[in-house]
C-alpha cells in the first residue's frame, strides 16, 4: 500500500526547519577519494580467498520537503568494490529499481561512477557515463535503470553513487550489511525530523559494530548503524530463505507527530496495529461485508448440522471456487465480493473471504497475519506491519483451534501450505490478539510394510505398501500430478531406483483425504545369472536406504531447517529361499540426537517359520536445529547411513 | 442437389421427421467450444486441445509483415494449463494488437471476456541483461475446474524483415492436439516465400488472391497429441510443421537477399562494415605486443589473451544491437559487449596486426545441431571468430574470459557455421570431438583398514567435450577448489587431504584431478564380513526411465569413454569370500565390461564403458533401457571379505 498522507496543508510551519539540513557528520567515505592501499590491494586480508571485497557500502536516507511533492525521502547509496577474480565482475552489473504508485513515483536524481583499472602497472580511471544506462519499464509499477560499469576486470576498483527520491514514506530502503562477498564496512544513516517516528528492525547473525543516534538543534534526528568486517555470506543445505540469514535493517513508519496538526499513528502497539487493520478498508472492513455469501452460508448450514462440518464445507467451497493468483498480501486487492465474482484473488482476498463466510455462519473466526517462509521470519519484539505479507484464517469451535489457508488446491483444511509454516503469526482480534504457533504440528510419517521374497540366485521379488501422512502425502500427491500418466510415474520410479523392475503400482485414495494414502509397489530385482549361490547378501531397506549424509560440512553457522518434523517406520519381512539359513544378521541398534532431537532404532528377528522380520524406525523430532545442535544431527545421519548399509547374510545349507 | 420427397403416408418417415424436429427444437445448436465436441482420439495424451489454431501472415514488403493469430484452446487438466495459453511476445519492432478473447466453460458457455486491459504487460528478461526490449503480453485464466476453453485473436506487426524463419506447428507442442489449424501466407508477387515442412505430405494450395498478391495455404485437421518422451528428438521433428521465410528482407535500411548463403552473408557483411576502427593507441599497443613473435598462431594467442583479460560479456539485446555489433572503438573504451561486439572487436584487433579473420555465425547450444542448408536465412544465435591459418583454422570464442586459446566448448563444437567474408557467406564446420576424446577416467588406489575406513589416491581425468566443464576450477583459490571438489564429486563420506588440478592442452584437452582422500566407512563391516561397494568410486551411469510404451525415436548425442581402474588393499586378516560377477554387455548403444583380479593382497577392479550415438527407432528403446539397467546391476555389487 503506497500512498502519501503527508501532502497535507498546514505543515509549512515545519518546513523551514527542514530546509536547514546542514549536518556536521562527515560521510564515512567520499566519492572520488580512494585510498592507494585500496587501489593496490592484492587480496583481502581478512578473507584471502575472496573473489571481491566490498570496500565500503554507505547508505543515507534524508527526509525532505518540496512544495510540489510534499514530503519525500532522498536515499543516497555509495558503494565501493575491489575485484580480485573475474568471476566477481558481475558485481559491476546494476539494476536500480524505481517504484511508482498512486502517490507518485521514485526518481533517480543522480548516478555517477568511477572505475579504476590496472593498465601497464598503473591505475587508469574511467568515468561511467550515465548515457550508457538504459531504462526499462518492467511493469506498470516498476521501472529499472540498468547499466554495467566499463573496464571492470581483475584488480579493478569501482565506486558508484546514486540518489533515489521517493515519496513512499512508509518503508525506507532495506539495508543489508552483508553480501556474498566480504564487506569492510557497511553503514546506514538516517536524517529524519523528530516528528516522523520510524521503528528499526535489525535482523541477522551479525551485530552492529557502531550505533549512535542524536537529535540536532533543528529537531532532526541523526541515526547511524554500522557493521565492520562482515564475512561473506554462504549458502548451506536445508536453509530457509536467504533473507532470514543476511544481516539487515529495516525501518517502518510508526507515527507522524507534527507539533501543529493532526497526529497520525501507525501501529506502534499490538492493540493499535490490530485496530488499524480491523478498520482498514482492505482488511477488517472487508470481512464485515459478507452479505454476498449469505446464500452459500445458508446452504452449508442446511447441509451440515455441526460447526466443524460447516467449517470444513466452507473451507472446501472457498478452496474449490477461488483461484489464488500467486500473490501474497495481507490486504484484499479489491472488494471480496468482486474477488468472489471473479473467482480469483490474492491470499488476503481468499482467506478473508473464508473468515467472512465462517462468520456468516456464526463460527468464531479471525485472521492471523504472518510472514511467508520466503519473506523472512517475524521478530516478535518488533511491531512492524510491513513485515507481514500473508493472512490465514483462525477458527475456534468448542475450544478447538483450526488454522486454515484456502489458497492452495488439493490441501486438506487442517494443513497449511509450506509457505505459511514460518514460526509464528499474529491473531488479529480486538479482544484477544496473540501469537499463534505456525510450526507444523501434524505427524509426518512414512510407514512402509514390505515383503521381500529372496530367491536362491539372489533375485528378489518385493511387495511394498507405503502409507504417507500430511506433508509427505502432500508432496507425493503433488508430484504424482505432475505426471501426465500413471505410467510415467512408474517409468520414473525405475529411474530413481536403479536395477528395479516395477511390475505393478497402485495409488490408493489419491486426493481423498478422508482415507489414508497408500502407494503399493510390486517389483523385482532380477539377477542376470540364474544359478543358485552359496551365499546371499541382502539389504532389507532396498529402495528406501539413506545412502549419503546430506550434512557434509563439519560446522554450520546457520540453523538447519527441515520445515516439519518427520518420522519413518519400516516393517520388513524377508522370506528366505528353501535350503538357506541365516549366517549373519546386523545387531539390533538404537541411538538418538541429544535433547530429544530424534532417534533411530533397528531390530532384526528370526521368526519361527525361518523368515526374518526387520523393524526400523527413525525420526527427526523437530523442524529446526540450531548451529550448536548441528554436530549431534550430523553424527546421527552419519550413523544412520552406516547402519542402513548393513547386510543380512544367508548361507546354503 | 437431389431432394428426397417423403411420401406423406409413410408413417416411419413421418416419425423420423417429427423426432428430428423435436431434437433440434429442444436442444439449441451445440456450442462450438463444448469439450464434448472433441473427438476421443484427440484426447489421448493431450493436456490441451487447439480447437482452432490459425496463423495468417501478411507480407507487405521486405521490411514489414503482420502475423495474425486466431486461437481457441481447450485446457483439459492442470498440466495443460501451461504459461503459453495466452502469451504474445513483442518488442519495439513488433507491435502487438490484441483484438479480443473470451473464456468458455466445459459446455462451451461463455464465462467471461478477455480484454486488452486484462493482459499483463511485462518485460521478458531472464538473467542480467543490460537492456533487452523483449516483452510479453500474457494472460493466465483463473478458472478452477476443467475443462475450459480460451479463445482469442491478436496480431503483431513487424517493422523489420523476416530474415530468420518462422515456424508454424498445428499442435504447437507436446501433449496438445489440434482439431483444426491453418497457415496462410499472403505475399506480394515480387517476393518469394521459401518453406520446408515436416510430416506434411500435401503441398499447400497456391493461388493468386488478386493481381499482385499471392497466397500459400495449408489446412490441417485432426492432429493428434504427441506425448513428451525421454530423449526424444525435438518436437519440430516429430510433429507436422511448416518453416518459412521470405527471400528478401530489409532491416533498418539494409536490404538482404536470402537466395543463397553467399547473399545472406553479404548482408551481414554490409551491416558490419566499418565497425572495426580502433584508436591509434590501441593499434600501436597491439603491434608492440606482437612485434617479437614469429608465428601468426602465437600472435593470435597473445591478442586473444589480451581480449580475455580486458573485456567481459554483457548481454545487450535490443534494436539493431540484436544484429549489428557495437563498433570496436566503443568496446575498446568500455571493455564490455555481447558476442557480436566482442567478436568484432577481436577481429579488429587482429586486423590491426595484419591477420585476417572472419566473423562467424553459429547456433550455440549443447548437443549436435543441424541447420537447414536450403534456407539461407538467420538460423543462428551466436557469433564466434574464425581465424584461418596456413594449415588449419583457429576458432575463437570471444565471450569467455577463461576458455583456453583455440578451444570451443560443447556450445559451438562440431556443427555447421556461416563464415562471413567480403565476398559473402560460406558454410563451414567447426571441429568436433571424437568419441575417443571424450574420456571420463577414474584410477584409485585405496587401502582399507580393519574398521572399514579407506585412504589413498584417486586420479580423475576429463577430456574432450567434458574439459570445459572443469578447467575453470584451476583458477579458484585453494579453499574454493576444495569446495568445488566436494560439490562436484560425491565419493562416500570423504575428506580431502590434498588435491591437485591440472590441464593438458596438447592435442585433446584433458583435465586431471588428483586427490588424496580419506573415505570414512568406505567398506561396511557387518559382523564377520566386510563389504566394499565396487561402484563407490567409479563414475556410475544413470538408468533412463523405462518409457513402457515408447512411440518416438530417441537420440543419443554424446559418445563417452568411461574407464575405471580401482585397486583396493584390504586388512591382512580378511580373505575374499565373494567377488562380483563379471559382465560383458554389448549393444547398439555401447559396450560394457568389468573384471576383477586378485593381485597379491590387492583387488583390482576394472570397468570400461563406451557409449555410442545415433537416432534410434522407438522399438529399440527397451533394449536401451535394459542395457543401462544391466550396467547398473553390474555396478551395484559388493566385494565381500570374511575375517579369517
Amino acid at each position: 500500500m503506497k500512498f502519501n498522507v503527508f501532502s497535507l496543508a498546514g505543515l509549512t510551519a515545519i518546513l523551514c526547519l527542514l530546509a536547514t539540513t546542514v549536518y556536521s557528520q562527515r560521510a564515512p567515505m567520499r566519492f572520488g577519494r580512494i585510498d592507494r592501499t585500496e587501489l593496490n590491494m592484492p587480496y583481502y586480508e581478512a578473507d584471502s580467498t575472496a573473489k571481491a571485497v566490498v570496500l565500503g557500502d554507505y547508505g543515507m536516507v534524508e527526509m525532505r520537503w518540496s512544495n510540489d511533492r510534499g514530503f519525500y525521502y532522498s536515499y543516497t547509496r555509495h558503494l565501493r568494490v575491489k575485484i580480485f577474480h573475474q568471476d566477481a565482475t558481475d558485481l559491476a552489473d546494476f539494476r536500480i529499481y524505481l517504484h511508482s504508485g498512486s502517490s507518485g513515483r521514485e526518481r533517480l536524481s543522480t548516478l555517477r561512477g568511477n572505475i579504476h583499472t590496472p593498465e601497464n602497472g598503473r591505475m587508469v580511471r574511467t568515468r561511467f557515463r550515465r548515457s550508457d544506462s538504459y531504462t526499462e519499464d518492467v511493469n506498470d509499477y516498476l521501472r529499472s535503470v540498468n547499466f554495467t560499469l566499463p573496464n571492470v576486470r581483475e584488480g579493478s576498483v569501482f565506486e558508484i553513487q546514486y540518489t533515489i527520491d521517493s515519496p513512499f514514506l512508509f518503508t525506507l530502503p532495506i539495508w543489508a550489511f552483508q553480501s556474498e562477498y566480504p564487506t569492510v564496512f557497511s553503514e546506514f544513516r538516517t536524517l529524519i525530523p523528530d516528528y516522523f517516528i520510524y521503528r528499526p528492525l535489525m535482523q541477522g547473525y551479525l551485530s552492529l559494530s557502531e550505533h549512535d543516534s542524536n537529535i540536532r538543534s533543528d529537531d532532526v534526528v541523526f541515526t547511524r548503524y554500522r557493521v565492520n568486517d562482515a564475512p561473506a555470506f554462504q549458502r548451506e543445505p536445508f536453509m530457509n530463505a536467504l533473507i532470514n540469514y543476511v544481516s539487515k535493517i529495516e525501518l517502518e513508519l510508526a507515527a507522524f507527530t507534527p507539533r501543529y496538526g493532526r497526529q497520525l499513528d501507525f501501529s506502534t502497539t499490538w492493540p493499535q496495529l490490530t485496530k488499524t487493520l480491523l478498520e482498514s478498508s482492505s482488511f477488517g472492513r472487508q470481512i464485515e461485508r459478507s452479505g454476498f455469501l449469505t446464500e452459500e452460508a445458508e446452504a452449508i448450514k442446511a447441509a451440515h448440522d455441526n460447526d466443524q462440518d460447516r467449517m470444513i464445507a466452507a473451507f472446501e467451497l472457498i478452496q474449490g471456487e477461488m483461484t489464488w493468483n500467486n500473490s501474497n498480501s495481507i490486504y484484499a486487492r479489491r472488494t471480496l465480493r468482486r474477488a468472489w465474482n471473479d473467482k480469483e484473488g490474492n491470499a488476503a482476498d481468499i482467506n478473508l473471504m473464508l473468515i467472512a463466510l465462517l462468520r456468516e455462519m456464526d463460527i468464531n473466526a479471525d485472521p492471523v497475519i504472518l510472514s511467508t517462509r520466503s519473506n523472512g521470519m517475524i521478530n516478535p519484539a518488533q511491531i512492524m506491519l510491513n513485515k507481514f505479507n500473508y493472512v490465514i484464517a483462525h477458527a475456534r469451535i468448542d475450544g478447538e483451534i483450526y488454522l486454515m489457508d484456502a489458497t492452495q488446491k488439493h490441501v486438506p483444511y487442517y494443513l497449511l501450505p509450506e509457505r505459511a509454516l514460518n514460526d509464528r503469526g499474529r491473531l488479529i482480534c480486538e479482544r484477544r490478539g496473540d501469537w499463534v504457533n505456525l510450526e507444523a504440528f501434524n505427524e509426518n510419517l512414512i510407514h512402509v510394510k514390505s515383503n521381500i521374497q529372496l530367491k536362491a540366485c539372489g533375485s528378489v521379488h518385493t511387495t511394498l505398501e507405503k502409507e504417507k501422512t500430511n506433508y509427505y502425502r502432500l508432496s507425493l500427491e503433488s508430484r504424482f500430478r505432475t505426471f501426465d500418466r500413471e505410467e510415467d510415474f512408474m517409468d520414473n520410479f525405475e529411474r530413481s531406483n536403479e536395477g528395479v523392475d516395477l511390475i505393478d503400482f497402485e495409488l490408493l485414495n489419491n486426493n481423498d483425504w478422508n482415507n489414508q494414502l497408500i502407494s503399493k509397489y510390486e517389483y523385482e530385482i532380477p539377477e542376470i545369472d540364474p544359478a543358485p549361490r552359496d551365499l546371499l547378501y541382502i539389504n532389507p531397506l532396498m529402495t528406501d536406504r539413506i545412502e549419503t549424509n546430506p550434512f557434509r560440512l563439519e560446522a554450520r553457522e546457520y540453523p538447519v531447517d527441515f520445515i516439519y518434523p518427520q518420522k519413518r517406520i519400516y516393517e520388513i519381512t524377508i522370506q528366505i529361499p528353501e535350503g538357506y539359513e541365516v549366517d549373519e544378521m546386523p545387531r539390533n541398534t538404537r541411538f538418538s540426537i541429544p535433547r530429544r532431537g530424534g532417534s533411530y532404532a533397528a531390530s532384526y528377528t528370526r521368526l519361527e517359520c525361518g523368515n526374518i522380520l526387520v523393524n526400523i524406525e527413525w525420526e527427526i523430532a523437530k523442524a529446526m536445529f540450531l548451529p550448536n545442535e548441528y554436530q549431534g544431527l550430523r553424527e546421527f545421519y552419519s550413523r544412520m547411513v552406516e547402519e542402513q548399509s548393513r547386510n543380512i547374510v544367508l548361507r546354503r545349507i | 442437389m437431389k431432394v428426397k420427397i417423403i411420401h406423406p403416408y409413410s408413417m416411419k418417415a413421418l416419425t423420423t421427421i417429427v423426432l428430428l424436429f423435436l431434437v433440434f427444437a429442444a436442444a439449441p445448436a451445440m456450442n462450438q467450444f463444448a469439450a464434448s465436441g472433441i473427438p476421443d482420439d484427440l484426447l489421448t495424451d493431450a493436456n490441451s486441445v487447439y480447437r482452432i489454431n490459425n496463423m495468417e501472415v501478411v507480407i507487405d514488403g521486405p521490411g514489414s509483415y503482420t502475423v495474425k493469430r486466431e486461437i481457441a484452446i481447450t485446457i483439459l487438466n492442470e498440466n495443460g494449463k501451461g504459461p503459453d495459453v495466452l502469451v504474445i511476445n513483442y518488442n519495439s519492432d513488433a507491435r502487438p494488437r490484441f483484438n479480443e478473447g473470451a473464456i468458455y466453460d466445459g459446455n462451451g458457455e461463455r464465462i467471461t471476456r478477455i480484454r486488452r486491459r486484462d493482459l499483463d504487460d511485462m518485460s521478458n528478461f531472464s538473467d542480467f541483461s543490460l537492456y533487452e526490449d523483449n516483452r510479453v503480453l500474457a494472460y493466465q485464466p483463473r478458472i478452477s475446474g476443467y475443462p475450459y476453453t480460451v479463445r482469442y485473436s491478436y496480431e503483431v506487426s513487424y517493422s523489420r524483415g523476416m530474415y530468420y524463419f518462422r515456424t508454424f506447428m498445428p499442435s504447437g507442442g507436446f501433449n496438445r492436439s489440434a482439431e483444426s489449424a491453418s497457415l496462410t501466407i499472403d505475399y506480394p508477387a515480387g517476393q518469394n516465400v521459401k518453406y520446408f515442412t515436416n510430416m506434411i505430405e500435401e503441398a499447400p494450395e497456391q493461388y493468386e488472391v488478386r493481381p499482385g498478391r499471392k497466397r500459400l495455404r495449408w489446412s490441417f485437421d485432426h492432429i493428434p497429441a504427441v506425448h513428451r518422451e525421454f530423449l526424444a528428438t525435438g518436437f519440430g521433428s516429430v510433429a507436422p510443421g511448416v518453416r518459412f521465410a521470405t527471400d528478401r528482407f530489409e532491416f533498418d535500411g539494409y536490404m538482404g537477399v536470402g537466395t543463397s548463403w553467399q547473399e545472406f552473408g553479404n548482408w551481414i557483411w554490409q551491416m558490419n562494415l566499418n565497425r572495426d576502427r580502433l584508436p591509434q593507441e590501441r593499434i600501436d599497443f597491439l603491434r608492440d605486443l606482437v612485434k617479437d613473435m614469429d608465428s601468426d598462431r602465437e600472435k593470435v594467442k597473445a591478442v586473444y589473451e589480451f581480449l580475455q583479460s580486458r573485456t567481459r560479456y554483457v548481454n545487450i539485446a535490443f534494436g539493431i544491437g540484436g544484429l549489428q555489433p557495437i563498433d570496436a572503438a566503443t568496446v575498446d573504451r568500455t571493455g564490455y559487449g555481447d558476442c557480436k561486439d566482442l567478436t568484432n572487436y577481436m577481429m579488429a584487433m587482429l586486423k590491426a596486426i595484419g591477420i585476417e579473420s572472419h566473423y562467424t555465425l553459429v547456433y550455440a547450444g549443447v548437443g549436435s545441431y543441424r541447420i537447414n542448408r536450403s534456407m539461407p536465412v538467420n538460423q543462428f544465435n551466436h557469433i564466434i571468430l574464425c581465424v584461418p591459418m596456413e594449415k588449419d583454422t583457429i576458432w575463437l570464442e570471444c565471450t569467455s574470459q577463461s576458455l583456453p586459446f583455440g578451444h570451443l566448448g560443447d556450445f559451438t563444437d562440431g556443427r555447421p557455421v556461416l563464415v562471413i567474408r567480403e565476398d559473402g557467406g560460406h558454410l563451414a564446420q567447426t571441429y568436433g570431438y571424437t568419441p575417443e576424446d571424450n574420456i571420463i577416467t577414474t584410477r584409485a588406489d585405496i587401502v582399507i583398514d580393519e574398521r572399514g575406513n579407506g585412504s589413498g589416491k584417486i586420479k580423475l581425468e576429463r577430456g574432450g567435450l567434458f574439459y570445459v566443464d572443469y578447467y575453470r576450477s584451476e583458477r579458484l583459490s585453494e579453499q574454493d577448489q576444495q569446495r568445488w571438489i566436494y560439490n562436484n564429486f560425491s565419493f562416500p563420506n570423504y575428506s580431502l587431504e590434498q588435491h591437485g588440478l591440472s590441464s593438458d592442452l596438447e592435442g585433446n584437452p584433458v583435465f586431471t584431478i588428483d586427490l588424496d582422500v580419506n573415505l570414512r566407512t568406505l567398506a561396511n563391516i557387518s559382523g564377520q564380513r566386510l563389504f566394499v561397494p565396487v561402484n563407490a568410486l567409479s563414475h556410475g551411469v544413470s538408468v533412463p526411465p523405462r518409457v513402457r510404451n515408447r512411440k518416438l525415436p530417441f537420440e543419443l548425442k554424446f559418445p563417452v569413454n568411461y574407464s575405471d581402474t580401482l585397486v583396493f588393499s584390504l586388512p591382512s586378516d580378511y580373505v575374499p569370500e565373494t567377488l562380483p560377477t563379471l559382465f560383458h554387455l554389448e549393444s547398439e548403444f555401447g559396450v560394457y565390461t568389468s573384471s576383477v583380479e586378485l593381485v597379491d593382497d590387492k583387488v583390482v577392479y576394472v570397468r570400461k564403458l563406451q557409449t555410442f550415438t545415433g537416432i534410434f527407432e522407438p522399438e529399440l528403446y527397451q533394449d536401451y533401457f535394459r542395457f543401462y539397467q544391466n550396467i547398473s546391476r553390474a555396478d551395484n555389487q559388493n566385494l565381500v571379505f570374511l575375517r579369517k
